[in-house]
């Protein structure tokens, strides 16, 4: 087991004192640096917390982040177990043929709980205390979403399964954390327009706490010039709209000056443009470097040698 | 914590069991030529198991497992119009053929199959690999010594399992010549080619995935290692100009990337790929480098220019093996452990830095001979006789002070070097 650094660690003392509704914290990376270890310490603090979790990636299935979870001390399968963690696997099936999809007994649990916004508080509402027991012996704690090889408009309706959960977990007032990773997967290979998604990216955060967003920010998807295509286009409007209405921003990169041995990269923590100012908390501005190795992750100052 | 690790690689090591009995169970019946786990390894790093790239050099980029674990996509990228890549992949198919594994080529018909590189005949070149990579461990810090001791005693036990009759298959990676033609042994199966798609159709990659997919369930059921290449993926010879489009392309990544983690105990995918046409600078590429595992750029330099460098310090004893043809970059480096995104392993000594190369940083540089493919690390030759080994590590962005690893290739070059320059003054 390997240690890591807490959100605390990271953000600095008063970062607990942000709103804790609608809150947006982005990550960026970019290629070869793997934000994996921050997302481990962000569901390690809520899941130890008894935070409910919903956790989406378009990029990874389950058993990569069992893996490296399960070397962070962070046993993953028993929180999908307790509920508490609900895991959203956007990516096995994402684009595989519907006939494959419909075989599988998991993405037929789906249509049930795809309900519109406000008829599904209705019924969801009388069995509050039980819900998250509920969701985890009736159907298989993880979701799966497949929009099938070719796009249709109806196939959107399957990214609704988000929303149903957190709706489902927020039930009884708790507002559960959501964590998205590889939305850019749904804006490069999906083709899905980019307002869609920073509209389903606000539906989303209205009903949960922290929104945690993981998305690359090469250089070379965020500089536009006149000959971006949209692929490119897109990816710097959705992050940018993301940037200018998160309340922190951690970006990884390399270290400027060249690779070194004892050091992965540079995590920058950046102040976000959100809902600041209101309850006094404030998230320190500051740069560390960080390194990764077996014995977990350490967060350093430069200059401070990381002995 | 090293108690730990040890004992999960010897439990996977304590012979490549754990995968060949669930086959052994399965399987037996209905693949009696193809022993499931011939040429699959346990990682050195993590135990997990893994196949030889055909190109002895490459596995040893990859992180510290010393192979290519299975369940993974490796994107080659060319920035030129050479066709190196081509010949790692090929290198990458015949090792297959040539282990018994399921071989699928994407994009590219027969011919291309025709020119798989056969294995080199030459008795002793396969020990000339052993021996040489011994005397050059030699000169490496003694803990890879070690490594390589294992490599030698851990590939012998999983060559039991086979019974090829053309080459002995004491070897988890092979040798091979490119002037040579392989004769595809009778107990494997010849490629299975999956033509690329037709100009007109609207969606170009169904027609592969559509194949592909029972390929890989059969494969599945019966445990045969399937190796996937698409050469020069969007090639315009090859794809009609609609497939370029991100949505198609990535949506086709995706999808591989997505059967790499379903069928990950099987499969892995080779792709390379043309960066003039596709420049690293667009977001396209970018999207296709974050979904691989691992990304490696081949950039060709004009011969001569390399040859000019190293003539200028040792004249004529060096042979053209040992003038570099291109820089190998490598932009995303395979996870050694899964999940963590830690690229590189303590225990060598490295740590995740960053881009890795064999060991953080280090320029690295390919060599294309009649014989062989070998990536190798790459410093500019000293002109000044300092001293030994040390002149050519100068120029390393990071000076690795913690081992004498830099030297292993360096160190010998710019030891011969040394020695020519001594003549010379």
């Amino acid at each position: 087991m390997s240690k890591l650094p807490t959100p605390t660690e990271i953000l600095g003392q008063s970062f607990q004192f942000l709103p804790q509704e609608s809150q947006l914290l982005l990550i960026t990376s970019v290629l070869g640096t793997s934000p994996s270890w921050l997302t481990y310490s962000l569901l390690h603090h809520s899941l130890t917390n008894g935070e409910n979790v919903v956790f989406v990636s378009f990029i990874n299935e389950f058993a990569y982040f069992r893996e490296g979870g399960k070397r962070h001390g962070l046993d993953l399968p028993s929180h999908l177990k307790k509920g508490t963690l609900t895991f959203i696997d956007g990516f096995s099936k994402l684009f595989l043929p519907s006939v494959a999809s419909q075989a599988q007994p998991i993405t037929s649990a789906l249509p049930p709980s795809r309900v519109g916004v406000i008829p599904s508080r209705g019924p969801i509402a009388p069995r509050q205390i039980p819900p998250p027991q509920s969701a985890a012996t009736s159907t298989d704690p993880i979701k799966y979403i497949s929009l099938g090889p070719s796009l249709s408009p109806s196939a959107l309706k399957q990214l609704d399964v988000i929303k149903s959960t957190l709706q489902r977990l927020g039930s009884n007032g708790v507002r559960p954390k959501l964590v998205i990773e590889g939305l850019e997967v749904l804006l490069a290979a999906a083709g899905i327009d980019v307002r869609v998604i920073e509209d389903m990216v606000y539906d989303l955060r209205e009903i949960s706490s922290t929104t945690t967003i993981l998305l690359p920010s090469d250089s070379v998807l965020l500089q536009t010039s006149p000959s971006s295509t949209p692929l490119e286009l897109s990816h710097a409007n959705l992050m940018i709209s993301l940037g200018h209405t998160a309340d922190a921003i951690l970006s990884l990169r390399f270290l400027d000056t060249g690779v070194a041995k004892d050091i992965s990269g540079v995590l920058k923590v950046t102040r976000g443009a959100g809902n600041l100012g209101e309850t006094g908390g404030v998230v320190e501005e500051k740069e560390m470097l960080y390194y990764e190795s077996d014995t977990g992750v350490r967060i350093f100052a430069r200059g401070s040698g990381g002995h | 914590m090293s108690f730990r690790k040890r004992s999960v690689v010897l439990n996977t090591s304590g012979g490549n069991n754990p995968t060949s009995n669930p086959t052994a169970s399965d399987a037996p019946p209905s693949t009696p030529p193809t022993p499931p786990a011939k040429g699959v390894r346990p990682s050195f790093l993590t135990g997990v198991p893994t196949t030889s790239t055909g190109t002895a050099s490459l596995d040893a980029l990859l992180s510290g497992h010393e192979g290519l674990p299975l369940g993974s996509m490796v994107l080659i990228e060319e920035s030129s119009t050479t066709d190196f890549a081509g010949a790692l992949l090929r290198y990458y198919a015949a090792e297959g053929i040539v282990q018994g594994h399921d071989v699928v080529v994407v994009g590219v018909g027969e011919a291309w199959g025709r020119e798989l590189p056969g294995l080199s005949d030459r008795k002793e070149d396969n020990e000339d690999i052993k021996r040489k990579g011994k005397e050059e461990r030699m000169k490496i810090a003694w803990r890879y010594e070690a490594l390589g001791n294992r490599r030698t005693t851990d590939s012998s036990p999983s060559l039991q399992m086979g019974t090829d009759a053309s080459e002995p298959i004491s070897l988890f990676c092979h040798t091979y010549d490119l002037t040579k033609r392989l004769t595809i042994p009778s107990s494997s199966k010849p490629p299975t080619y999956i033509p690329p798609p037709s100009p007109t159709s609207s969606s170009p990659f169904s027609s592969i995935l559509s194949t592909l997919y029972p390929l890989l369930s059969t494969a599945s059921s019966t445990n045969a290692i399937t190796r996937v290449i698409i050469p020069n993926l969007l090639s315009p010879l090859l794809y009609p100009p609609v497939s370029s489009h991100p949505t198609h392309l990535l949506q086709f990544i995706h999808t591989l990337r997505s059967l790499t983690r379903q069928y990950s105990h099987i499969l892995t995918i080779m792709i390379s790929f043309p960066l003039p046409l596709y420049p690293r600078t667009t977001g396209l590429t970018r999207h296709l480098e974050h979904l691989s595992d691992a990304t490696i750029e081949l950039h060709p330099i004009p011969t001569f220019l390399a040859r000019f460098e190293m003539t200028k310090s040792s004249s004529s004893s060096t042979s053209t093996d040992d003038i570099p043809q291109g820089l190998v970059k490598v932009w995303k480096a395979i996870e050694g452990k899964k999940g963590t995104g830690i690229v590189g392993s303590s225990s060598k000594g490295d740590g995740g830095g960053g881009v890795v190369g064999m060991e953080g940083g280090d320029d690295l540089a390919f060599m294309l001979t009649r014989r062989r493919m070998r990536i190798e690390r790459f410093s500019l030759p000293v002109d000044e006789g300092d001293d030994d080994g040390g002149g050519g590590e100068g120029g390393h962005k990071a000076h690795n002070p913690s081992s004498t690893v830099g030297e292993g290739v360096g160190g010998v070059e710019t030891g011969r070097k040394m020695h020519k320059v001594d003549l010379e003054f």
